[in-house]
């Protein structure tokens, strides 16, 4: 994982948003290295030589890709700090549903309708919902740089009911894993190159290169394997609501709130905000046809509780012999040496 | 500038973790090969993920049923559930009948990284004994936070109107988590019993068969009492994992059954020893504690009783007094 809990991405500035289709920029950007190690390899003046720089450019084209998807992106929201919501889940986008080369994006995504949100409120009543429409709703910080916004609609597939969402996706490693293969292609490439345009070592050359393209060819396939969602049976499933509409998980969820400016320039056309990625997530209850009537309680907790659990005082605290216990404090636990003997926490026996 | 910085990155920056990196991508394939992969699709209701930001807290309560399947001994005195009366703690076994009590249940939170949020919590009663028909008292919500924080553990009170009826009366905690790391250790009993030991002391308990079938059950009795905590190891407040996993297995050690014999001298009988319940059925157990001759004290002995399968089926802490 990144620097940033559970990441393999960064968020950046309205302003280093790029301004027209990734594809392009990234073939744009690429064609300037792509000319220059072509040319000295026609300078050479042997087409292997020329094979190899092709090569090269190519791997450039997925790594410059691959920075892009990771670093430019999304854009930073807020203050920087995580933001928990708590929602019910809408529907789930993972990424086996995905066909290739869209499933190198392995996030696993859930769209989540937040609480005083209804099935069939229109986008600009959620937006204007308390506590969490302002998460959805468009931010100064993009606005005023023109960036695309419309919003992110998601239908329960059961039902076919529809409401403005929250997207929030929980981060694959697969973009991660295709920068991580063509890095050390494009270092057998390079190398491949300056041997061929030397003269020497050409069956080494050949090598390199050969190992080169099959680490390209199949990094894309191998990484796309890397998704957030495959699990074994016992570990928690998030559910969605039946035909009766009732059933779905009301989970909380904590992440960085960012826009997300991925689709803007491409065929899907779309700019909404999300959390991404998400940091922790839990489920918290069900759903059964509307939401639970000490909801509010439930929000505060869910955040008074993450906020503990993410305070250094409590990290450090579990860091302590006295917090190693699993069953149960009084039978594996110890107690700290400056408490007394007798102290089972307050005990009123 | 964006672009050739990302080539240079690369190459200088990443090419060493990403070799370390693929290596363990690799590894991770390797492994990832030989588990079940539960096939998939949006159009399913329930969608299995195993993302390391999903977590589940793990809600509990001192659990006898959970404890004593981990071959521990136990005590039906549950440290984590206390009757109040005006404020001030009273010993389960002696309730007054038509009186409002404060129940005070105790929850923590196995979790580092998920809190407990708004679980319901179920208390109940029940006629003094094993398997016994539970009466519900009411349902409260409880959030608790992970290890280390200031509200673990936390604690919900509820006020119970005792029966009308004297008798000794058991006390069931039932937590009811959306989710849950370990659901077996949610159900926490209180059926505790004092007894003065003129010579000998003599109590009774119902013995019910709460399942679909015929049991016939036996008992086991102990001395167990929760043993006071070892003091933390003076290792600046920090331990590495495999010292603390030594010093938790030396900490159980102290918990099992075989370390805590009813005493020597002391002759415990329950009868019948052997009874044969049908479906339904109820039973009086009576059971007879003898002290040695000029002991004084508090003798707290549990008394559990298991079906034919060996399956625990409740059990009773008689508390044997004998003053000069």
């Amino acid at each position: 994982m990144g620097a940033d809990e559970n990441a393999w991405t960064t968020c950046t500035t309205p302003d280093n948003v790029i301004s027209f289709n990734q594809y392009l920029s990234t073939s744009l950007t690429t064609g300037v290295f792509g000319a220059i190690m072509v040319g000295i390899a026609i300078a050479a003046g042997d087409p292997l030589c020329i094979a190899f720089a092709a090569l090269a450019t190519a791997i450039v084209w997925i790594l410059i890709y691959c920075d892009w998807w990771l670093n430019w992106r999304l854009v930073c929201l807020g203050d920087g700090s995580p933001v928990s919501v708590v929602g019910m889940v809408i529907n789930i986008e993972p990424p086996s549903d995905k066909s290739w080369p869209n499933s190198l994006d392995s996030d696993y995504s859930l769209n989540l309708m937040l609480p005083n949100s209804h099935f069939g409120d229109s986008q600009a009543t959620v937006w204007g919902s308390a506590p969490f429409g302002h998460l959805m709703a468009e931010n100064p910080t993009t606005a005023s740089h023109g960036l695309l916004f419309t919003g992110n609609e998601a239908t329960d597939k059961q039902t076919g009911k529809s409401c403005e969402a929250l997207h929030v996706e929980l981060e694959g490693a697969s973009i991660h894993d295709l920068q991580l293969v063509n890095t050390l292609a494009l270092i057998a490439a390079l190398a491949a190159l300056a041997l061929c345009l030397s003269g020497i070592g050409i069956v080494v050359a050949i090598i390199l290169a050969a190992l080169a393209f099959l680490a390209f060819l199949f990094s894309s396939i191998f990484s796309s394997s890397d998704t957030a969602d495959p699990s074994d049976a016992g570990l928690p499933s998030v559910e969605t609501n039946d035909a009766s509409g009732k059933g779905a998980h009301i989970v909380g969820v904590t992440g960085r709130w960012v826009y997300d400016a991925g689709h803007i320039h491409d065929s899907y056309h779309e700019g909404h905000n999300e959390l991404h990625p998400v940091q922790q997530a839990q489920i918290l209850g069900t759903w059964d046809g509307d939401w639970p009537l000490n909801i509010d309680d439930i929000i505060r907790d869910y955040q008074t509780g993450i906020a503990n659990s993410r305070s250094p005082l409590t990290q450090d605290r579990q860091s302590r012999p006295e917090s190693q216990w699993k069953i149960h404090p009084l039978i594996d636990g110890c107690r700290r040496a400056d408490e007394p003997p007798s102290d089972t926490p307050p005990d009123i026996k | 500038m964006r672009a050739l910085l990302a080539i240079l990155r690369a190459l200088f920056l990443s090419s060493g973790p990403a070799l370390v990196e693929v290596l363990r991508f690799l590894r991770r394939l390797f492994r990832r090969s030989e588990r079940r992969v539960d096939e998939q699709g949006t159009r399913a209701h329930c969608v299995p993920i195993d993302h390391p930001a999903f977590r589940r807290p793990d809600p509990l309560i001192y659990d006898q049923y959970y404890l004593m399947n981990l071959g521990l001994a136990v005590t039906w005195d549950n440290p984590d559930i206390d009757l109040l009366l005006d404020g001030k703690a009273v010993p389960a076994g002696s309730l007054q009948p038509s009186t409002h009590y404060e129940v005070r249940v105790r929850v923590w939170n196995a979790s580092f990284t998920a809190p407990v949020v708004q679980m319901p919590v179920h208390l109940s009663y029940l006629a003094f004994g094993v398997g016994t028909v539970s009466y519900p008292v009411d349902t409260k919500p409880i959030s608790v936070g992970v290890i280390g924080a200031p509200d673990q553990p936390n604690y919900v009170s509820f006020d119970w109107l005792t029966p009308s009826t004297p008798g000794h009366y058991c006390l069931q905690a039932l937590l009811d988590p959306a989710d849950d790391a370990n659901n077996a250790n949610n159900l926490g009993q209180q059926n505790t019993d004092v007894g003065v030991a003129h010579s000998p002391a003599t109590f009774t308990f119902e013995l019910r068969n709460a399942s679909r079938r015929a049991h016939r059950y036996h008992f086991t009795v102990d001395g167990y009492t929760i043993p006071p905590a070892d003091p933390c190891p003076a290792d600046g407040g920090r331990s590495d994992q495999r010292s603390a996993d030594e010093q938790r297995r030396k900490r159980l050690a102290a918990h099992l059954p075989s370390a805590h014999p009813v005493p020597a001298g002391w002759h415990v009988d329950v009868s019948p020893e052997l009874p044969e319940l049908a479906p339904g059925e109820q039973l009086t157990i009576t059971v007879t504690a003898t002290p040695p001759d000029g002991w004084t004290g508090q003798q707290s002995l549990n008394v559990n009783a298991f079906d034919d399968r060996d399956e625990l089926s409740g059990g009773v802490t008689l508390t044997v007094l004998r003053e000069h």
